[in-house]
This record gives structure tokens, sequence and C-alpha cells, in this order.
């Protein structure tokens, strides 16, 4: 096959099936430093060559940047003669940057790679919440509005039904209930219907209001805030939300869960409290349940450039607070050689 | 053929004329030193970045590296890309080897064995401007690049 090609050097073969700590010798000090050295003394071409292939190799055997620059520099400092002019030095100086710029080339067309792979997964990240949008859509809109109408009817029949009928009839009502919680309960799971419909301040009122009917749990919602923010923004605090009730929920045996909405300067800020079992920082050390919810409250915070703070020792509750910057700041893209 | 066609021809001949086209007989690793030398000079006299002659030395490498080591002998060439309001290089790496079975695959990371690290032909894709592969089984492999000094409109790599 003629897709890839390995450097013609001899230890590349191990490199590629040796563990990390075998290959990090791949690329030896001293055959960059004797390559230098050669560049630094006769022909332009060879040298450079040869630089890229090791700098390939490096790549390849997964040598880290920085290790490779601090062994040019040491290389360097060994082959730099003391009894030559300052022209002559300059020359071999530039000789050994455009050796270097050489032997990093591989790793510019891996981080190119990276750069093409980053942006695809942004791509299919896109994707797929826009499927899990699509989907969401239908089950709320479409076997929503059926369910909707076939409990009205329900009730309809309710008043014309003989009375013996009528606990078959409350059997019948109760099971459409469930159903009706499940399908919610699932669409709101793939994606937060209600946020484009109602926006973030509403759609967490019935979030919560919902928790309150269905669970033992009192829960409330306090909400001080008006003007409603981006939808990244309310896409993320609201997941974060969910997360952080779930917990509550399921894991810090709470009589109380309270979420507050307040904004403090340019920051919207949400706080979810309970008056549980704390102890989070010890749980979400273990790789349980609870760790994982903790990091995705997290990840989606960092998203949008927002922050988590958590407050939970041991016997006093758990208080999550989410802070989410409400003015947009552009973070500086990095441009490439051009 | 009109005249005032074949005077511009003739034209563009003699502007272009000390730095033509250039091959080099691809077989051994001393020849990829050629025609790495042959491209860096071409980049050079056209007016490419310190970087940009690097990147273009690179994608030579890599595609004569793939000649010597797959289809033994191959011919590599460099020459003045024109486009109405730039110009490039173009390097067209041809051989008669064993070919690609799915051309469309090898240009694809995790395909190579570099285990897609980015290397190889996918790592020429992205330091190019244009990149087309042809190739077949037992129909030999013709990889040609062009790299542009301003790359023009529409013409810039996605992403």
């Amino acid at each position: 096959m003629h897709a890839e090609l390995n450097p013609v050097m001899k230890s590349s073969r191990r490199a590629e099936r040796g563990p990390a700590t075998d290959v990090a010798a791949t690329v030896t000090d001293g055959d960059y430093a004797a390559a230098l050295r050669l560049n630094l003394s006769s022909g332009r071409e060879p040298g450079l060559g040869s630089a890229y292939l090791l700098g390939r190799s490096a790549v390849n055997a997964h040598r880290g940047l920085i290790d490779l620059v601090l062994l040019h520099h040491a290389a360097l400092a060994a082959a730099l003669p003391t009894d030559v002019s300052d022209e002559e030095r300059r020359k071999l100086i530039g000789a050994a940057g455009d050796f270097l710029a050489e032997s990093l080339s591989p790793y510019e067309m891996a981080y190119r790679g990276f750069l093409e792979a980053n942006a695809a997964l942004v791509g299919v990240n896109a994707t797929l919440e826009g499927e899990a949008r699509r989907v969401a859509r239908l089950l709320h809109d479409g076997a929503g509005q059926i369910l909707f109408a076939l409990q009205l009817a329900l009730t309809e029949l309710d008043r014309a039904l003989p009375a013996h009928l009528a606990p078959i009839l409350a059997e019948i009502r109760g099971l459409t209930q469930q159903l009706d919680d499940q399908l919610h309960c699932h669409s709101r799971e793939l994606y937060p219907v209600v946020l484009e419909d109602l926006g973030l301040f509403s759609a967490l009122r019935q979030l919560v209001e919902g928790l309150d009917r269905r669970s033992r749990v009192v829960c409330s919602f306090e909400c001080g805030v008006s003007d409603r923010p981006r939808a990244e923004i309310e896409f993320a605090v609201y997941r974060a939300v969910q997360e952080a009730l779930t917990n509550a929920m399921k894991h810090a045996r709470a009589h109380h869960v309270c979420v507050r909405l307040s904004r403090e300067r340019d920051w919207l800020q949400c706080s979810v409290a309970d008056d549980g079992i704390g102890g989070v920082a010890e749980l979400s050390a273990r790789p349980t349940r609870t760790g994982l919810g903790l990091t995705s409250i997290r990840e989606r915070m960092k998203l949008v450039g927002g922050t988590v703070e958590i407050r939970s020792a041991k016997g006093q509750g758990t208080e999550i607070v989410l802070r989410a910057p409400l003015v947009e700041t552009r973070t500086p893209q990095f441009r490439g050689t051009r | 053929m009109p005249p005032t066609h074949s005077r511009l021809r003739r034209s563009r001949r003699t502007s272009t004329r000390h730095h033509a086209s250039r091959l080099a007989v691809i077989r051994t690793d001393v020849d990829i030193l050629t025609a790495r030398e042959q491209g860096r000079a071409l980049a050079t006299a056209l007016g490419f970045s310190p970087a940009d002659r690097v990147l273009v030395a690179t994608a030579i490498s890599e595609l004569a590296n793939n000649i010597v080591r797959y289809a033994k002998r191959g011919v590599i060439a460099v020459r003045v890309a024109q486009h109405p309001r730039t110009k490039g290089i173009t390097v067209v790496a041809s051989d008669d080897g064993p070919g690609i079975e799915n051309p469309g695959l090898a240009v694809r990371d995790g395909y190579s064995t570099s285990g897609g690290l980015g290397l190889g032909l996918p790592g020429v894709r992205r330091l190019m401007d244009e990149f087309h592969l042809e190739s077949g089984l037992d129909a030999g492999t013709t990889v040609t690049v062009t790299k542009w000094l301003t790359p023009p409109d529409g013409l810039e790599r996605a992403g």
C-alpha cells in the first residue's frame, strides 16, 4: 500500500510497537546532536532532510514538543564552536534555527490534523444535539399532543360512564398519566424543548414544580432575574440544574431542595441547595454516579465560560452554585502560519 | 492559432523561464534531497515565507518517501502554478508502482501506519492548499499538490 511512510530510521519500527516508556528513547539525543552537527558543518539540504526525518519519528514516538526543543537547545550549545567570529556564529545559529524548524514540521502536520479533527468533533456534536432536539420535539409535540387529546376524551367518558365501571376508568387514567409523565421525562432528557418555548426561568420553575409534585422532597424555586440569557447559557444552566437536582433526589437524602436564580453584575448565578447528608467532595472522589454528574455539570458550565462552586460539608447539606457570564466574551483565535 | 495568443504564450514562457518546471527522478533517499532542494529553491524564488518553504519541503519529503517505499521508482516535478490573482507552487509526484486500491481511504487519518497522528498523505493534504490523488491497483499513483502565495478566495481549505 502506498499510503503512509516511515522515516528510514532504524528505530522507527520499534517506536510504533513499543510502550510509551520505550519509545521516548527512539530519537536519541545523540541522533539529534549528530545530525545538527552535520548540518552546521556541511551542506544544507542533507541536514534539513534528516532534521525532518528526526522530527517525524519523534512525532511517531509521542515525544513531547518542548522536550524536542530543549534537546535542540542543548545540542546547539554543545555544537557551537567557540573559536569563530560573531559573523560566523550568527550564521551557524541561523542554520540551527532552520534545522529546528524543519524538525518541527511534522509536529505542524500533526497539529493541523488535530485542528481538523477538533472542528469535525464540534460538528458531530452539533449534529447529535440537533438530532436529539428533533426527536424531543416529535415526542413533545406529536405523541404528547395525542396523549393530551386522549386524556381529554377519558375525562369526557368519565361523565357518561355507569358508576360500576368508574374504577376501571380510573386505572386507565392513572396509566395514561404515567405514560404522559414518562414521555415528558424522556423528551426532556433528550432535549429540553420547554426551554425554546418558555425560556430558562419558566422551564426551571416547571422542572422544580414537577419534582415537588412527584417526590416526597419539598422543592422550591425563587427567581430574581427578568432578562433571558443567551440560548447556550440557558441550555447549559438548565442541564446543570437538572443534574444537580437528580443528585439531590437520588443521593442526598434531603427533605428540602431550593433552586435560586439571581444576577450578580454581569453574571447569572444559580444555586441548587439541599438539606441532605452533604459530603459530596468525598463522594465524587470515588467514581460513583454522583461524581459523573458533577463532572458533567462542570463541563457544561466550562463550555459557556462559567464556573461551578460546591459547598458540601458532611452533615450540612449541599449547595451547588453555578455562574454563567451574561456578557459574551470572545476567545482569541489562533490563526496559523499565514 | 491567432497571433495574439501565441505572443501571449511566448511572453509568459519568458517571464517564468528562470524557474520553470524541474524534475527529480526518485529512487533513493539522496534523490529525495534533490527534490526537496528544487522545491525549496522554487518556493524561495516565488517569495514564499520561510515557514511555508519548510512546509513545501515537508510535503515533498512525504510524497518522495512514499515513492521510495512503495513504488521503488518515480518522478517528482515542481513548477509554478498560475492563478489570475496569485502564484503558487505545484508539486507532482508520480510513479508506476502498485498503486492504491482505495484512494479515498488513503487520505484519511487512521488508515495510515502512523495511527492517526496526521502524518502521511492526510498530513500533506493539510499542509497544501490543493490536493489531488489519482491511483488504482496496478495503475501507478499521481499526487498533485499546490500551495498558493495567498490562497485565492474559495480555494482555502475549510476548517
